[in-house]
C-alpha cells in the first residue's frame, strides 16, 4: 500500500492528520502536509482511506 | 415555485431570491423533500433559457467536484449565470453584450459569457479564477496562495488576537450592541491587513470593495439606474487596486502582504495583469465578509441553542468544532456549478454534454447517508467526513484555512471576557441564490 500526496494540491488544511496521525503531520511552520511513512502497513487501510477522502483538496491517494 | 404530487411540501426553486430568504427550516424541509424524492433532478425555472440538473446527494457532489475533467468551471459558477441573457444584459460590458446579439451561442457559450462578462470589469481577456479549469486554474490560484501559505496564515494568530481584544475593549457587558457592525467586522479589517491598504484606508476602502460585489453579482432585479451607479463605485476600487500595485511596484515589494506577492509574480512570463491583480484583492475582501457572516451565524445558532452555548463555556476545546457545525448545519455559498464535458451518468441519469449542474452544497450538508441527524445542530458532532461549506477539490475556498483561524481565534477571546450573550432583538439574514449572509444581529453579552 503506497500512498501519494499530489503537493501543488495540498492546501495544509490538515484534515488528514486528523484522520491518519501515523502517516500524515503538519505543524505550524509547515506550507504542505508531511507523508511520515510512504508504506504504511496493511492495518492503516481503513484510516488511510477515510484521510483521503476526508481531504478537501483530493489530494490523496492510497495505491497497492 | 414547482409542486408534485408525491408530496406536499414545494420543491425548492433554485433560482428565486424569494426561496432563499425564508425560515430556514423551510428551506430544508423543502430542500430535503427534492433529495429523497428526486436526488439527480432535472430543473426547469420559469424564465430561463434551459433547465439545469440539481445534484442534491453528498456523493454526487463529491465525485462531480473532483473531476474537472468531466466537469468544467468554464461555462458558468453560478445559477444566475443560466438567466435568460435579455434579463441581465444591462448588467454585462459591452464586449459580452455584443457576443450575445451577435447570437449563435450554445446555452454553455451563453453561461460563459454572462458569468466572464460580469468578472471581467470590461475586459475581455481578462482571466478568472472562478471559471477555469486545471492546469490553468491551479496557475491562477497559485498566484493568489503565495500570500495565502498556511505558515503565513498560522503566524497570524497573535495578530487575530491583538486585534480582536481591540474590538472587544468598545463592547460593555449588558449593552445591545449589533454584532455585525461590531465583532463581526474583525475578519474584514484584517483581511485589509493581508492586503497591504494602509490602516487610514481600510474603511474607505471596504466600502468601494462592497460596490465591486455587486457589480459581479448578476441580479435581473436590479433598477438599471443602481446597476450604473455600482459600476462607477467599483471602477473607484480598480484604480485603487491600479494605485496600491504601482506603490508597491515603486517600493520593492518584499512584503508577504498579498499586493507585494502579487507585484513579485508573473504570469504567462510577464507581470501579473491588473484585472487579475484586482480579482484577487477583491476576493480577498470577499472572504472577510463571508467570515462576517460565519460568525454571526455561529453566535446567533449558540444563542438559540443555550445549552450547547454553556457547553462551550465550559469545554473551549469545542471551539473548532463549533466553527465546522455552523459550516455544515447553514451553508453560505448554497450551491456550486459545473458543466458536463461529455455525456455522462450519475445516480442512474444521463447527464449530456453541455448540461449545467447545480451542486446543492446545503443538501449534500444534510444527506442523511453522511451524517447523523442531520437537521440538528450540534457543536459536539464528530466530523468523519469534512462538510461542503467550502466546497470540495480543485475549486474549494482558497481561504478556508485563514477563515477557520479567524473565526476560532476571534471566538476564544469573545467567549473568554463574555461567556454568555443573548439576542436582544430579530437576526435580520439576506440571501441571493448564490450566498447568504447577516444584516444585523443584536445581542447582549454578560460576563
Amino acid at each position: 500500500m503506497k500512498v501519494i500526496l499530489d503537493e501543488l494540491r495540498c492546501d495544509a488544511h490538515g484534515v488528514c492528520v486528523t484522520a491518519c496521525p501515523e502517516v500524515f503531520a503538519l505543524d505550524d511552520t509547515d506550507d504542505i502536509v508531511r507523508v511520515l511513512v510512504q508504506e504504511p502497513e496493511e492495518s492503516l487501510r481503513d484510516k488511510l482511506s477515510k484521510a483521503a477522502q476526508a481531504c478537501p483538496k483530493a489530494a490523496i491517494k492510497v495505491e497497492d | 415555485m414547482t409542486t408534485t404530487e408525491h408530496t406536499a411540501v414545494e420543491w425548492p426553486a433554485w433560482e428565486d431570491s424569494a426561496f432563499y430568504n425564508q425560515d430556514p427550516e423551510v428551506i430544508y424541509a423543502s430542500i430535503a423533500a427534492q433529495r429523497h424524492a428526486a436526488p439527480v433532478y432535472w430543473y426547469e425555472p420559469p424564465g430561463y433559457p434551459t433547465g439545469f440538473w440539481v445534484l442534491s446527494k453528498y456523493e454526487h457532489q463529491r465525485f462531480v467536484a473532483s473531476h474537472p475533467e468531466l466537469f468544467s468551471s468554464q461555462y458558468g459558477f453560478a445559477i444566475g449565470d443560466a438567466s435568460d441573457p435579455s434579463t441581465v444584459m444591462h448588467q454585462l460590458p459591452e464586449w459580452a453584450k455584443a457576443k450575445i446579439l451577435e447570437g449563435g451561442l450554445s446555452p454553455a457559450e451563453t453561461r460563459r459569457t454572462i458569468a466572464h462578462g460580469k468578472l471581467s470589469m470590461g475586459d475581455p481577456a481578462f482571466e478568472s479564477l472562478m471559471i477555469s479549469d486545471p492546469p490553468r486554474h491551479g496557475q491562477i490560484r497559485n498566484i493568489m496562495m503565495k500570500s495565502l501559505r498556511p505558515s503565513l496564515v498560522r503566524a497570524q494568530k497573535p495578530r487575530i488576537a491583538e486585534i480582536t481584544e481591540e474590538f472587544l475593549g468598545r463592547i460593555e457587558p449588558g449593552v445591545e450592541v449589533d454584532f455585525v457592525t461590531t465583532i463581526g467586522q474583525i475578519p474584514a479589517a484584517l483581511m485589509t491587513e493581508l492586503i497591504g491598504v494602509p490602516r487610514n484606508m481600510r474603511e474607505r476602502f471596504i466600502d468601494m470593495a462592497s460596490a465591486q460585489m455587486l457589480a459581479i453579482t448578476i441580479n435581473p432585479d436590479m433598477d438599471p439606474d443602481e446597476a450604473a451607479r455600482i459600476k462607477a463605485r467599483a471602477a473607484e476600487f480598480h484604480d485603487y487596486c491600479g494605485q496600491l500595485l504601482a506603490d508597491r511596484n515603486a517600493g520593492g515589494a518584499d512584503g508577504d502582504d498579498l499586493v507585494s506577492c502579487i507585484a513579485r509574480s508573473e504570469h504567462d512570463g510577464g507581470p501579473v495583469p491588473l484585472g487579475m491583480a484586482i480579482s484577487f484583492i477583491h476576493t480577498f475582501v470577499n472572504a472577510g465578509e463571508t467570515t462576517r457572516s460565519l460568525l454571526s451565524l455561529i453566535m446567533l445558532h449558540l444563542a438559540q441553542h443555550p445549552e450547547q452555548r454553556r457547553l462551550l463555556g465550559e469545554r473551549r476545546e469545542l471551539i473548532s468544532n463549533a466553527v465546522e457545525e455552523t459550516l455544515r448545519f447553514s451553508q453560505l455559498n448554497w450551491s456550486g456549478c459545473r458543466t458536463a464535458t461529455q455525456d455522462v451518468e450519475v445516480g442512474g441519469k444521463l447527464i449530456k454534454q453541455g448540461d449545467y449542474i447545480v451542486m446543492a452544497y446545503a443538501s449534500g450538508n444534510r444527506d442523511e447517508d453522511v451524517w447523523e441527524r442531520p437537521d440538528e445542530y450540534d457543536i459536539t458532532r464528530k466530523f468523519d467526513s469534512d462538510h461542503q461549506g467550502f466546497g470540495y477539490g480543485e475549486h474549494s475556498c482558497p481561504g478556508a484555512l485563514l477563515a477557520r483561524t479567524d473565526s476560532v481565534t476571534i471566538l476564544e477571546h469573545v467567549v473568554a471576557r463574555f461567556p454568555d450573550w443573548e439576542l436582544a432583538g430579530p437576526a435580520v439574514r439576506w440571501s441571493n441564490p448564490f450566498i447568504q449572509g447577516m444584516g444585523s444581529l443584536p445581542v447582549k453579552f454578560s460576563r
